[in-house]
């Protein structure tokens, strides 16, 4: 049985920044109830331990992964850092979390990762928490593909 | 001011943001949680700072270099680690030869025991290195010892040792031997925090006994004290003077300067520094200038000067020694004395003229020693500090004379 992950947090894009929102204050996320957990779920996954400084323990730290073969060895191992990191706080839990990794070229990977959640009134319009990124082994990069419904301009 | 903990401060702002906003993730990694631990962490940064700055003024608490900052404010330095010495006249470090030998005539060699040898402990590993600092010169061949001032080669009461420890020398001279007959125990270790705050808390409940009040009580207390005066800060910061005069005559004796001395100390801190004193005795005259409105004749004029030395010895009468001297009452005071007088002065700015005797030849001033002082409304106040004033001899009958100025 999944949790419930409506809630809200500022928002912040892809690109790292907050915004004003359309009552001139710090926008915040209250317009979809489970973009909180989307951007939780991206910082972590973008992230090294020791890059939040007062939460140290934070962050995936898919860099160590670079230079690894592409195998599924190296899969699964990114997956159990990746669930880890998920879990830190009980931000989320790993039983609602899917994580495909799947490759897409010699060095590269497409991660998935989807968080299941339950249904509320709120939630209703929301887009489902997936996100999807590339990783490149040679240069350390997590690169979001971005969904449509979450751009902000 | 009590600290806040970053965690406290975050937790409060966490607490509040919920309240009065509609954010609600604020788990470890949200956003908004993000920035209010940004903001605490500064904000314990400066709790941390201003704590720390407390501490530091607090002779409770401060350490170091802030506690040296404060005991220097009651003259008070933290004590230097010393080395341990024992002096020529301790008669304590000695060289002897052995009694099988008898003297120094018997040794294959005369040592030549100079400032800079050595002796030490029996420890072979590490031995307590002391340096001999005085110098034997010509060596008496019937002598059989000589005693030495030494000195630890280290600081700290880690090398102070325990007698007979200095058994060892460098002469490699056979019967020749040495030895310290009491310890030398005087090195000392650089003063603790807690030692020197300790020292502070003893001055300063010595300080609140040692006040003006006190001290004029232990001063005059003293048989034959006449009177004192307490002249704080005379010779600087944490010192003061104080006067005595007799009861009777005008030269206080030294065992009445010794007397209070005595008197004094024992209600004084050790960093205040008090001097006792008799008074310089000082002649003093001056001079005053009278303008007339009118034409006065000369029995006018005497009236007139009379009025002037009335009042003007009523406002000496007044005076101790040690008191200030202000020229301009002096000069309105004459003023007053009567409706005739047109102004007071030689010339526009200038009051008069005074002069200081400070050299006293068999109860008479010596004119050849003296100061003249121009009263302008700028020197108003000769401060008589550390003199005895008025005291008039016989040589000077009065320290004012009248001067006639202009008439009309």
């Amino acid at each position: 049985m999944p949790r419930i992950y409506d809630r809200t947090d500022y928002f912040f894009s892809y690109d790292g920044d907050f915004a004003v929102g359309p009552d001139k204050d710090i926008m915040d996320t209250s317009y979809d109830p489970l973009r909180a957990a989307h951007q939780e779920i991206l910082s972590r996954i973008r992230s090294d331990k020791g890059d939040w400084v007062y939460n140290p323990a934070i962050g995936a730290t898919l860099s160590r992964f670079v230079g690894m073969p592409n195998t599924q060895e190296t899969a699964n191992a990114m997956r159990q850092a990746m669930l880890a990191s998920l879990q830190y706080d009980n931000t989320v839990d790993i039983s609602d979390v899917k994580i495909q990794i799947v490759p897409v070229a010699f060095d590269m990977v497409a991660i998935r990762i989807e968080l299941a959640y339950i249904r509320t009134r709120q939630n209703a319009n929301s887009s489902p928490v997936t996100l999807t990124f590339l990783y490149d082994y040679q240069d350390n990069n997590v690169y979001p593909i971005e969904n449509p419904g979450y751009s902000v301009n | 001011m009590a600290t806040r903990q970053f965690s406290q401060i975050v937790d409060d702002a966490i607490q509040q943001l919920a309240a009065t906003s509609n954010i609600s993730s604020l788990g470890r990694g949200a956003k908004a949680r993000s920035i209010l631990e940004i903001m605490g962490g500064e904000i314990a940064s400066a709790y941390r700072s201003v704590n720390n700055d407390r501490k530091d003024t607090s002779p409770s608490s401060a350490k170091d270099q802030s506690l040296d900052l404060i005991v220097d404010l009651f003259n008070i330095e933290r004590l230097r680690r010393t080395k341990a010495s024992a002096s020529l006249s301790d008669l304590n470090t000695r060289f002897f030869v052995d009694s099988s030998i008898g003297t120094f005539a018997g040794l294959s060699a005369v040592p030549s025991i100079t400032a800079g040898s050595k002796i030490y402990t029996q420890n072979l590993s590490s031995p307590i290195i002391y340096l001999v600092t005085s110098t034997i010169g010509t060596i008496n061949p019937a002598a059989s010892n000589y005693y030495v001032a030494v000195q630890a080669a280290q600081a700290g009461s880690r090398y102070n040792v325990g007698r007979d420890s200095l058994t060892v020398h460098s002469f490699s001279i056979d019967g020749l031997q040495c030895t310290n007959k009491f310890p030398v125990a005087n090195g000392r270790d650089d003063e603790s925090n807690d030692q020197l705050r300790y020292r502070l808390f003893n001055a300063v409940r010595s300080l609140e006994a040692a006040n003006d009040k006190a001290l004029f009580i232990a001063a005059r207390i003293v048989p034959g004290v006449g009177d004192i005066k307490i002249m704080p800060r005379l010779f600087g910061i944490g010192t003061a003077a104080i006067l005595v005069r007799p009861v009777m005559g005008s030269i206080t004796p030294p065992s009445m300067i010794h007397a209070v001395r005595s008197s004094v100390s024992s209600i004084l801190p050790s960093s205040t520094r008090v001097i006792v004193t008799q008074p310089d005795i000082i002649g003093f005259e001056f001079e005053i200038v009278v303008n007339y409105k009118k034409a006065m004749t000369a029995t006018e004029k005497s009236m007139i000067a009379s009025k002037i030395i009335s009042r003007v010895s009523r406002y000496f009468s007044r005076f101790t020694f040690g008191d200030s001297v202000s020229f301009g009452d002096i000069a309105a005071l004459a003023n007053q004395a009567d409706d005739r007088i047109k102004t007071i002065g030689r010339e526009r700015g200038v009051l008069g003229r005074a002069w200081i005797y400070t050299s006293e030849t068999a109860g008479k001033y010596d004119s050849r020693h003296r100061e003249e002082l121009m009263l302008t409304p700028n020197t108003y106040n000769y401060s008589t500090q550390g003199h005895a004033f008025p005291i008039l001899e016989e040589s000077i009958p009065f320290p004012v004379k009248i001067v006639h100025g202009t008439e009309g």
